[in-house]
């Protein structure tokens, strides 16, 4: 029951947590964390959240950006964090 | 006979675009899924004369349908029914892509496996032997670099052998329970023809107990269906109070441990060992360290920012204000436009204008490549994990750094990073208080008046700025979720982070490149015309004497508007009317803080149009000291980490530092230090330009813009009051 006692661990945090928090807490590596991660997502428990619908046009709405917008995506300002948050789907972990 | 199809599936970044791309080369046709927005990539390939069309299914991790890419890749599956499936999987990352290529082999497809990536696992000194992935799975397994296209012969020979392969469905053991179940909804679903010749019965009953909704709606237009679905939901029900666990849980937790047990034979269990990046992780996002080590890591980029661009920026300045300067007012003699509105317009306007902001291409240069290395090696993210977590503990959602972070960079995609948080509580909380993060377009503003008061410590003082900009923000969403905007329950998600790694030079190169070429894109639009618009509005009298261009400035219309906004920041030691002319142009953008001033001030033109060395000599001057620069911002770099090998000379003020400093001096009464760091709080705290207005009033609506604005202001003007008064009291500055 080790998915089980992760996706706990997870619903537990109420809010953010790290694989390596998550690995402290279940004493295990985190590479096993994160092979279990992998299973939840393959599994559809875990999924990543949606990305925001941000059509080109509205960030150039806002006007005076002194670049041509090339949409959100593509913002050369936007700071790339790479981070994908997984988020708990359909019912609690029991 | 039809063509045969081919769909290539994988998981995101095993290299599946790349294999693809390989596989097909140019003959490629992109359109859409049906009903969907997201891209269908078609192409052909052609084996010993035998044609084949491939298609590229979104990357997914698995096939039960909860994101629109898995629904896609899944109804394909099972409606289209393609002759082969290509695998591609993450060779350095084996239980990760593992899943889906279960999944597909319990489907009962032809698969081909693709062991992608095959030389970072090499490196990583995994060792797999995939004759086992081989014989578990009745698949021919081909080791590949897609990008270097090592492996598509093989690949697509494979293809034309499995296509004369007879179909092998894989029989996961799910454990007593789960099969006792499985079989009775099996043979349900072989008592209803439609449905079990759909695809696979086992396959049908394992997709319905796993909770797939694509499935579901597919056999709800099915004879049968119906009673089906609600057999497997009852047996959903039975499996979960038996196993005392949910259903689908019961499923990952057998796959897990079947994948877990087959990567451990392919690799002798090695992928289970903890990576330096792991234990790099343990002390970066340690809860204690977190925080000191990413405010000792800002400092460290802002002193780089601050002090060793200086030289560079010295050097612009000179060459704007000197012969730039010289060269246009020879230009217009030339042609007869010399002395007159035009040549006033060019070097009181544009020169001035322009020419004072883009001084500061080196700081924002700077800025820019810190930023890009911390990005490329994956530190922000640990950065943004970090931030979070101490967010969090004072009751802001836990997800508001992430945009936070963004801000660094500009506030308007920030605003729209919003968007990623569950509630619009939290939303709108985040968007009140991710303007109070520092921008690239306020460090101008603190580079020019940290070198005027603070030349020995401007890196530190910058620091300060970026710093207390969290701090607010901090406090501000402290206190909203206290008031107005209540917390409401957290969400609990897991932040999943990059490995660490060095950071790539191109990709650095390419961030560091395209950001400061839009400020420069910026100096040639939005400041241009800001520049302009103040020109002119400095050009026409209102009240007193004087003619278009010929008038006193404090008697411009710039001029009226500017004193009369001035009393209001006096209390904060800089009520000079240029200053208060500075910051109103601020709200289009904060660039325009600093090239009012230089407008304001005047003194860019008058140094240009001073003297006239001579074109050669010019380009010479401009080259030595380029040289200058060069060799002194060498000599800075050991000192960011208080390292002073080099004995630098303390450089002289600029014309408008000298104007600067003096204007300061006599708006505070002779505290021009302490007016300066006030400036610079107010700079950092009110509302950052135009786009971020119009970017909120997108998100938020009008009523909260202005409380936005408003709100920002009052912060500002109160942060800028509290430092110069509290500062006087105090009897510093």
């Amino acid at each position: 029951m080790r998915l089980a006692a992760l996706l706990s661990a997870i619903e537990e945090s109420k809010g953010p947590v790290t694989g390596i928090d998550l690995a402290l807490r279940l004493g295990v590596s985190p590479r096993e964390v994160a092979a279990m991660l992998d299973a939840l997502r393959a599994s559809g428990r875990l999924s990543p959240e949606m990305k925001p619908p941000q059509p080109i046009d509205e960030c150039a709405s806002a006007g005076a950006c002194s670049m041509t917008c090339p949409g959100p995506e593509d913002c050369s300002l936007v700071i790339d964090l790479s981070v994908t948050s997984l988020e708990i789907r359909g019912l609690s972990a029991r | 006979m039809s063509t045969p199809v081919v769909a290539v599936a994988g998981c995101p970044n095993s290299g599946k675009t790349s294999l693809f791309n390989q596989l097909t080369g140019a003959r490629q046709k992109v359109g859409n899924w049906p009903g969907q927005t997201v891209e269908k990539y078609t192409g052909k390939f052609t084996v010993a004369g035998s044609q084949f069309e491939a298609v590229d299914l979104p990357g997914t991790y698995g096939l039960v349908a909860i994101s629109e890419e898995e629904a896609i890749a899944a109804t394909f599956l099972a409606e289209e029914k393609p002759d082969v499936v290509i695998s591609v999987v993450d060779a350095s990352n084996l239980t990760g892509s593992l899943h889906l290529v279960a999944q597909i082999a319990e489907a009962g497809f032809r698969q081909v496996v693709a062991l992608n990536l095959i030389d970072v696992a090499e490196r990583r000194g995994i060792e797999i032997d995939d004759s086992v992935l081989s014989d578990r799975l009745g698949v021919e397994v081909v080791r590949t670099v897609a990008r270097r296209g090592q492996g598509i012969d093989e690949l697509k020979a494979a293809v034309v052998r499995a296509l004369d392969r007879k179909p092998m469905q894989l029989v996961v053991d799910y454990g007593a329970v789960v099969e006792r179940h499985l079989g009775g909804l099996v043979e349900r679903i072989i008592d209803r023809p439609e449905v079990a010749a759909a695809q696979s019965p086992r396959w049908t009953a394992l997709q319905l107990l796993a909770g797939d909704r694509g499935l579901r709606r597919r056999l709800g237009s099915m004879q049968g269906g119906s009673e089906v679905v609600d057999a497997a939901d009852a047996f959903r029900d039975d499996i979960s109070k038996e196993a005392s666990s949910e259903c689908e849980m019961e499923l990952a937790e057998h796959r897990f441990n079947w994948i877990a047990g087959l990567v451990d034979e392919m690799t002798g269990a090695v992928v289970q060992q903890t990576t330096w990046s792991d234990r790099v992780d343990r002390v970066l996002t340690n809860h204690y360290f977190g925080i000191p080590i990413f405010l000792v890591v800002m400092w460290v980029t802002l002193r780089v920012t601050a002090d060793v661009s200086a030289p560079f920026l010295d050097w612009i300045d000179a060459t704007v204000s000197g012969p730039v300067s010289r060269w246009f007012v020879g230009l217009l003699d030339l042609v007869g436009l010399s002395g007159g509105w035009v040549e006033s317009m060019v070097v009181d306007g544009v020169l001035a204008g322009v020419g004072g902001v883009l001084v500061f291409v080196p700081v924002l240069f700077s800025l820019y490549l810190c930023l890009a290395i911390l990005e490329d090696s994956g530190y922000m993210a640990r950065a943004a994990a970090v931030m979070d977590r101490a967010m969090r503990a004072v009751g802001i959602p836990g997800k508001a750094f992430l945009p936070m972070m963004v801000g660094f960079g500009c506030t308007v995609p920030a605003i729209y990073a919003t968007r990623t948080l569950d509630s619009s509580r939290d939303r709108l909380l985040t968007g009140l208080i991710t303007p109070f993060m520092s921008c690239g377009a306020r460090l101008p503003v603190y580079v020019l008046l940290a070198a005027i008061f603070f030349a020995d410590a401007k890196g530190t003082i910058v620091f300060g700025m970026y710093v207390l900009g969290i701090l607010v923000a901090v406090l501000v969403g402290l206190l909203l979720s206290r008031t107005a905007l209540r917390e409401e329950e957290p969400t609990p998600f897991v932040m999943v982070m990059p490995e660490f790694r060095l950071p790539n030079v191109r990709t650095v190169w390419m961030l560091v490149w395209q950001r400061t070429m839009a400020f420069v894109k910026g100096a040639g639009t939005t400041i241009l015309l800001a520049s302009m618009a103040v020109w002119l509005l400095l050009a026409i009298p209102v009240g007193g004497g004087g003619t278009f261009t010929d008038t006193d400035v404090e008697e411009s219309a710039f001029g009226v508007v500017a004193k009369g906004f001035a009393p209001v920041l006096d209390p904060a030691g800089f009520g000079d009317w240029e200053q208060s002319g500075a910051l109103l142009t601020g709200f289009v953008a904060k660039e325009v803080v600093v090239s009012t001033m230089a407008q304001l001030y005047a003194v860019a033109g008058e140094q240009g149009a001073q003297g006239a060395p001579g074109f050669v000599a010019d380009v010479e001057e401009i080259g030595s000291s380029f040289v200058a620069a060069t060799v002194d911002t060498l000599k800075a770099i050991p000192g960011v980490f208080g390292l002073d090998f080099f004995d630098l000379e303390d450089e002289e003020d600029t014309a408008l530092q000298a104007v600067v400093r003096d204007s300061f001096e006599e708006s505070s009464g002779g505290r021009g230090s302490l007016a300066a760091i006030a400036f610079m709080v107010f700079v950092l705290l009110y509302t950052p330009c135009m786009a971020a207005v119009g970017a909120f009033r997108h998100e938020f609506g009008t009523k909260w813009m202005w409380v936005s604005v408003i709100g920002q202001f009052l912060i500002a003007w109160i942060g800028a009051v509290i430092v110069f008064q509290g500062g006087k009291f105090l009897g510093l500055g």
